[in-house]
């Protein structure tokens, strides 16, 4: 099957190498549901992003799509994209307060930015021992690891985290969205080089290994195999805390063995190499990554994250030479307003290639496209203003039919709980799950998705 | 192929919109019968008190382990996902698939480099070994090895000699560098599976990565025994302090405080007189006065009162003192009136501040929270940020619309005039009397802490008063205990942090007495909780 180029849209500027070519998978009759997590940073420019629709009208037209999201009208059968599901409940509640130590526990960090909540949908781990501001310690686990504890247990890579111009912010609260438990202010740290993902993800996939390979990867397993073994011998001397940290070290080296097993079927990818230092090709890239290990069935669930919160990121091609977060606080200016669009928009290009790909990779009897479920999220509606009601998120496939497609919801009321939507989600993966991160705030999955 | 990480420092800050202002104070009233440090132990009588479960090398720990150990420099740790923090000092944990990954990589890298270094030169079989064993793995693991351990690593060897014999020794260094015991430390070994005193050469370990910011060496293991008594310990503590490394432990604690590690990266690209270079002379100008104040002359009087600014030649013309030439760093001398100490350092005040403008919010929640430990809480709504930089509107002019709505003015009452304090300093750090066309007013109504409470004219004056306020000398004392404890901080904590500024001030503001201090105390000889 003849692979299309990538970022055909009118947005692309210059030209990016694509990273594989001539890719054929065989028919595959197993057709698992995947999930895929997109999060962009400091907010969207509402009036360009909701469909322009009648109050009462739900069906996605042509006509009603904004300037940032008008590169995946030809998508719109695919959509659903949510109006008012976040006005209340987990995000901000006004009874909440603020602690005797200062601390506003509603707050998923300073300022409002969502990072660490808009996958978890839990407060942080309320600090009773004294206020540090600027620890961030998250509630509970987040939606995508929740859901590759679930699902990935057999694919060779339990789950894929990848970024772009991930960022070191001393407040880490904004680094991270991907949590395996509660209280993990590191997170599941995402690669965001996307030559080292490529060769991580699909290192031995094909029907031979050189005798270099198969000498590099029993020298790594070995290595792995003693620093587990003496993590058995050491932790028999500890305290039952330290036990349990090392036991999540543990955890990780033996995933990593896991990885390290022989060459699989599937049919390898040829790599074009080139050099991945601008956003421009990054993002194009990794989702390709994502889709191609899809089609491997090397993973079933994946996350990209743009930059982080409050990200700085600058998007010079698209003709603007200010950071981010810096024009998401000049909205009212009308260059500035422009810049945010353009940048969300190419987002969207970015995100309508992805969608590209996956319904034209064959997958059982159908497409990737079919079962695979991708969650665009952003930590906030309007970034100037921080706020975290009405939070855009856009969602794209049926997870095979689980959902009903093509339409703008906008839910009557007040809306719902954000953790409702996540809810929702997990169970259109296929948990048995009826609630999902903080309890309180969720009163159920959401019908009208259906 | 690495992709570089940015730092990022600033947020914009919004207004507290419902809830008056919680800003209070880090150092509570002191706890019952609390006793003078030093003398016979540790202080126990500050109530109950925890340490968090052991924790991995941080990333500069990694790389100083290995250079020290092994004399191997290549190594680069920042492909390294950042680590946690906790109480805003770095503290690293169990490691991701990602870093495990990572690491390894890095530490066959190291295995390799570490191989063909002097140690090993004309070794051949056993006797690699042997001088890894007796050598080096001691060092890693910063203790002596026990024998089922050291059968492992042989039995490790001789299966990679069958494999590789080329590699055999550079993959046994690479495992090494994969174990728990040199990953990890602060555990918690007591010799009854309690928690108490900690064991001796876990001490060692943990005074060697306070004070020096890497693993003890040779001399310090065979010092390990003086670690049993408290004169022994001072020895030990005073003796490594005098040690050149001491330097780098000095920088890691103020580098992490200060958050100089963005400092390389700022960009002041409105000021073409600004370049990438400047940056990385600012941060090393500012390490040089540490240097002076707090190494050379051990005063923390001078770390905030001194007026000497380390100019090189480039950063000699950027802040008004071109008959600076040598490529060296040399003292200059600043007016009083305009330079006080650290807070006035012209990388501190570059670094809090925008790409085209000064940052008066970020300049004094540093003050406040940094310098003085008063904590606010995060702001949690919505407004807008000030009016951008305008011709004939000063950025003082331009920032006081937060004390203009009384929701904001209860926190930004405390914040903004100290920040506004320091408006004589541009986005450079350079002095100035004007802004945009109109002359800098940098008076300021300080509002807390309490022994600063007053008008000031100027960052001078603040400054000054700051140099001498017991708040300071008690923050200064208190960042430091939480650098060493590594953990969220506890009610109980602030008990044992004012006992160690108690000596600190007795000892006219002495860094060494200070640190002395908390290595004696209780937090900082205690084994964690075995639960």
């Amino acid at each position: 099957m003849k692979r299309r180029t990538l970022l055909k849209g009118a947005l692309a500027a210059a030209a990016v190498s694509p990273l594989l070519r001539n890719f054929s998978v065989a028919a595959d009759p197993n057709r698992p549901k995947r999930v895929v997590f997109f999060f962009t940073p400091n907010g969207t420019v509402k009036s360009q992003w909701f469909p322009n629709l009648a109050a009462g009208q739900e069906t996605l037209t042509e006509a009603s799509f904004g300037q940032i999201l008008q590169p995946l009208i030809a998508h719109r059968d695919k959509l659903i994209i949510t109006g008012s599901t976040l006005e209340q409940g987990l995000i901000w509640n006004p009874d909440n307060g603020i602690d005797r130590h200062g601390i506003n526990i509603d707050t998923d960090m300073q300022s409002g930015h969502t990072t660490a909540t808009i996958l978890t949908g839990t407060f942080p781990t309320p600090d009773t021992r004294g206020g540090s501001t600027e620890q961030y310690i998250n509630g509970g686990p987040s939606l995508d690891q929740v859901i590759a504890d679930q699902i990935g247990t057999t694919t060779r890579f339990r789950s894929l985290e990848l970024g772009v111009k991930l960022q070191d912010n001393p407040h880490r609260g904004l680094n991270r969205m991907s949590f395996r438990q509660a209280n993990q202010p590191g997170g599941v740290p995402p690669e965001d080089d996307p030559l080292r993902a490529f060769s991580t993800v699909f290192a031995g996939v094909g029907s031979s290994e050189s005798p270099e390979q198969m000498a590099a990867r029993i020298r790594r397993r070995s290595l792995l195999d003693f620093g587990r073994s003496e993590l058995a011998s050491y932790r028999n001397q500890l305290g039952t805390a330290d036990r349990s940290r090392l036991d999540q070290h543990e955890n990780a080296i033996r995933e990593l063995e896991q990885t390290l097993t022989g060459p699989l079927t599937c049919s390898p990818p040829s790599m074009e190499r080139s050099d991945y230092v601008d956003v421009q090709s990054i993002l194009p890239a990794h989702f390709e990554i994502i889709a191609r290990s899809f089609a491997c069935d090397l993973t079933r669930v994946a996350s990209v994250m743009v930059g982080g919160g409050l990200s700085k990121i600058r998007y010079p091609w698209l003709g603007s030479t200010s950071e981010h977060h810096e024009l998401s606080h000049m909205e009212g200016e009308e260059g500035s307003r422009n810049h945010l669009v353009q940048i969300n928009r190419w987002y969207a290009q970015c995100f309508a290639d992805f969608l590209t790909d996956l319904s034209n990779t064959p997958d059982g009897q159908g497409t990737l496209m079919d079962n695979t479920l991708v969650v665009w999220v952003n930590e906030n509606s309007n970034g100037n203003g921080h706020t975290r009601q009405n939070i855009p998120i856009l969602m794209a496939g049926s997870a095979d039919g689980y959902f009903r497609t093509g339409r703008y919801v906008r839910l009557p009321g007040n809306g719902r709980p954000h953790n409702d939507l996540l809810l929702s989600i997990a169970q259109a993966m296929g948990l048995s799950a009826t609630t999902f991160g903080d309890p309180a705030h969720c009163t159920g999955p959401i019908a009208e998705l259906r | 192929m690495f992709s570089g990480r940015t730092t990022f420092i600033f947020i914009a800050l919004p207004c507290v919109l419902l809830c008056g202002c919680q800003a209070y104070l880090d150092s509570g009233p002191p706890g019952p019968g609390q006793a003078p440090g030093g003398g016979g132990g540790p202080n126990t009588s500050c109530g109950p008190t925890e340490r968090e479960p052991i924790h991995r090398l941080t990333r500069s720990q990694l790389q100083n382990s290995v250079s020290d150990v092994f004399g191997v420099t290549s190594l680069d740790v920042n492909m390294l996902p950042q680590s946690a923090a906790a109480a805003g000092f770095e503290l690293a944990g169990p490691m991701s698939r990602l870093e495990v990954s990572t690491w390894l990589g890095l530490a066959e890298t190291v295995g390799a480099a570490a191989a063909l270094s002097a140690s090993y030169a004309g070794c051949s079989g056993q006797a690699c070994l042997n001088t890894l064993l007796s050598e080096h793995a001691p060092r890693l693991y910063r203790r002596p090895l026990e024998a089922a351990e050291t059968q492992r690593i042989t039995a490790f060897y001789e299966a990679a000699v069958t494999r590789s014999p080329a590699t055999a020794l550079s993959e046994t260094i690479a495992a090494l560098l994969m174990t728990p015991q040199f990953l990890f430390h602060d555990s918690f070994v007591a010799s009854d599976g309690q928690s108490g005193q900690i064991r001796d050469f876990e001490l060692l370990s943990r005074l060697s990565y306070f004070l020096w910011n890497g693993p003890p060496d040779q001399a310090l293991l065979s010092q390990v025994a003086q670690l049993s008594t408290p004169e022994g310990l001072r020895a030990v503590a005073a003796s490594m302090m005098a040690d050149p490394r001491f330097e780098r432990g000095v920088h890691e604690f103020f580098g992490q405080l200060l958050h100089l590690s963005v400092l390389d990266l700022i960009d002041r690209g409105s000021d073409p007189a600004f370049t990438p270079q400047h940056a990385q002379d600012l941060r090393r100008s500012l390490e040089a006065f540490i240097r002076y104040a707090v190494i050379e002359e051990d005063s923390l009087d001078l770390l905030l009162g001194s007026n000497r600014v380390y100019l090189n030649a480039r950063l000699g013309s950027l802040y008004g003192h071109p008959e600076v030439t040598s490529d060296n760093f040399v003292p200059v001398e600043f007016p009083a009136a305009e330079r006080v100490g650290l807070l006035t350092q012209p990388a501190l005040m570059a670094l809090f501040a925008r790409r085209d403008q000064t940052d008066p919010i970020h300049r004094g929640l540093f003050v406040l929270r940094q310098m003085l430990c008063v904590e606010f809480g995060p702001p949690p709504a919505v407004v807008g940020l000030p009016a951008p930089p305008t011709p004939g509107v000063t950025t003082r002019e331009r920032f006081e619309m937060h004390r203009a709505n009384p929701a904001c003015a209860s926190c930004h009452d405390r914040i903004d005039p100290i920040g506004f304090a320091f408006e004589n300093f541009d986005l450079l750090g350079r002095y100035r009397t004007e802004d945009s066309g109109r002359p800098v007013d940098a008076s300021a109504t300080v509002l807390a802490p309490e022994d600063l409470i007053g008008a000031v004219a100027n960052a001078s004056e603040l400054a000054t008063r700051i140099r001498t306020s017991e708040t300071a000398s008690t923050c200064m004392a208190t960042q430091w205990l939480r650098y060493a404890v590594r953990r969220e901080p506890l009610e109980s904590d602030q008990c044992h942090a004012d006992t160690s500024a108690d000596a600190f001030r007795a000892s006219s503001g002495s860094f060494r007495q200070l640190l002395l201090s908390i290595v004696e105390g209780e937090l900082f000889q205690l084994a964690g909780a075995s639960s």
